[in-house]
């Protein structure tokens, strides 16, 4: 490459489709029904699609939150934060969180949990990228897990709307009564499909909208917007960019995928 | 950030979001850094902001 080359590239890759939460109020309810209440009991998993610019409010943006089960950023340092889960007992609460900063900012990334709450000598696995991540269980659970059947769940939020998720989400997937192996969380970290056996709700926003696109646990939003997230195209540019002479161009293409233009200067 | 490490950013197309988060990517991307912007969403309302840090 010399002087006056060109180079063009349109970013394709991981191009997800999500909701954008603010960090500051939004949220999208997900209502109460019995599908998802209780999604740990006996044993489940949920898998999420995260791109979040921060810890979200308060350094602890919820990616979901049914008062009894919160599942959330927190601990960030140097771009990176921890997820941490806290299961509501009947004596104490169970509180784990990931030993070090496992989510990147502004990076997509999949986290997915495995869980049975039926007995306080299980422990959640987090699988972040398809890895399966260290917890440090910061409270033992005692008692019973406490349903959360009466409480509205919330995606990007608590309920009193005071933890915002900030960044994208998408993708959000929960199977009740299926403990995915190693194998299907794998498959989801690639953005590969698996069955929907016992799957009870997934929120991909692909349609743009709120709506469960398995069961009828249909999202209703508050200031969140739906768009398309580029993972790539931050390291498509850095990749591209030669020196600091470079002229750049950027437009919006197909399918709302971002174009960039480097001429080397 | 170094030179050539890469910030984008999406928000609403609205000026004060705008005003915040060009303002902040500014402070990352140093005085020589380099900025792009175009819409993106089904209907235009959002924007992505791009910042090439510069030495």
């Amino acid at each position: 490459m010399a002087a006056g080359d060109v180079k063009v590239g349109i970013t394709t890759n991981k191009a997800l489709k999500c909701a954008i939460f603010d960090g500051v109020d939004d949220y999208i309810s997900v209502g109460s029904a019995t599908a998802i209440d209780n999604i740990f009991s006996n044993g489940g998993s949920v898998s999420f699609w995260v791109n979040a610019r921060n810890g979200g409010e308060g350094d602890s943006g919820r990616i979901y939150d049914k008062s009894n089960l919160i599942i959330r950023l927190t601990g960030t340092v140097a771009g990176k934060s921890k997820i941490s889960i806290t299961r509501v007992h009947s004596v104490t609460s169970g509180i784990w969180t990931s030993t070090a900063t496992e989510v990147t900012n502004n990076q997509w990334t999949n986290i997915i949990i495995v869980y049975d709450d039926s007995s306080v000598d299980n422990n959640p696995a987090v699988y972040v990228n398809g890895t399966a991540i260290a917890m440090t269980e910061t409270q033992a659970p005692a008692g019973t897990a406490s349903s959360d059947a009466a409480a509205t769940g919330y995606l990007g939020n608590n309920s009193a709307t005071t933890a915002t998720f900030f960044g994208g989400m998408t993708n959000i997937k929960f199977y009740k009564f299926r403990v995915l192996t190693s194998t299907e969380i794998s498959q989801l970290a690639q953005g590969l499909k698996i069955d929907t056996f016992k799957q009870v709700a997934e929120w991909n926003f692909q349609n743009g909208t709120y709506q469960d696109s398995i069961g009828t646990n249909h999202g209703t939003n508050s200031g969140t917007t739906i768009t398309i997230m580029d993972s790539d195209l931050a390291k498509n540019i850095k990749a591209q960019r030669v020196g600091a002479n470079d002229k750049w161009l950027v437009f919006k293409s197909n399918d709302n995928q971002v174009g960039h233009i480097e001429i080397e200067g | 950030m170094a030179a050539g490490d890469v910030e984008v950013r999406i928000v609403n197309a609205v000026v004060a979001d705008i005003d915040t988060a060009v303002t902040a990517m500014r402070v990352t991307a140093g005085a020589n850094g380099k900025f792009m912007i175009t819409s993106i969403g089904p209907e235009s309302q959002q924007v992505v902001i791009i910042a090439i840090t510069e030495a």
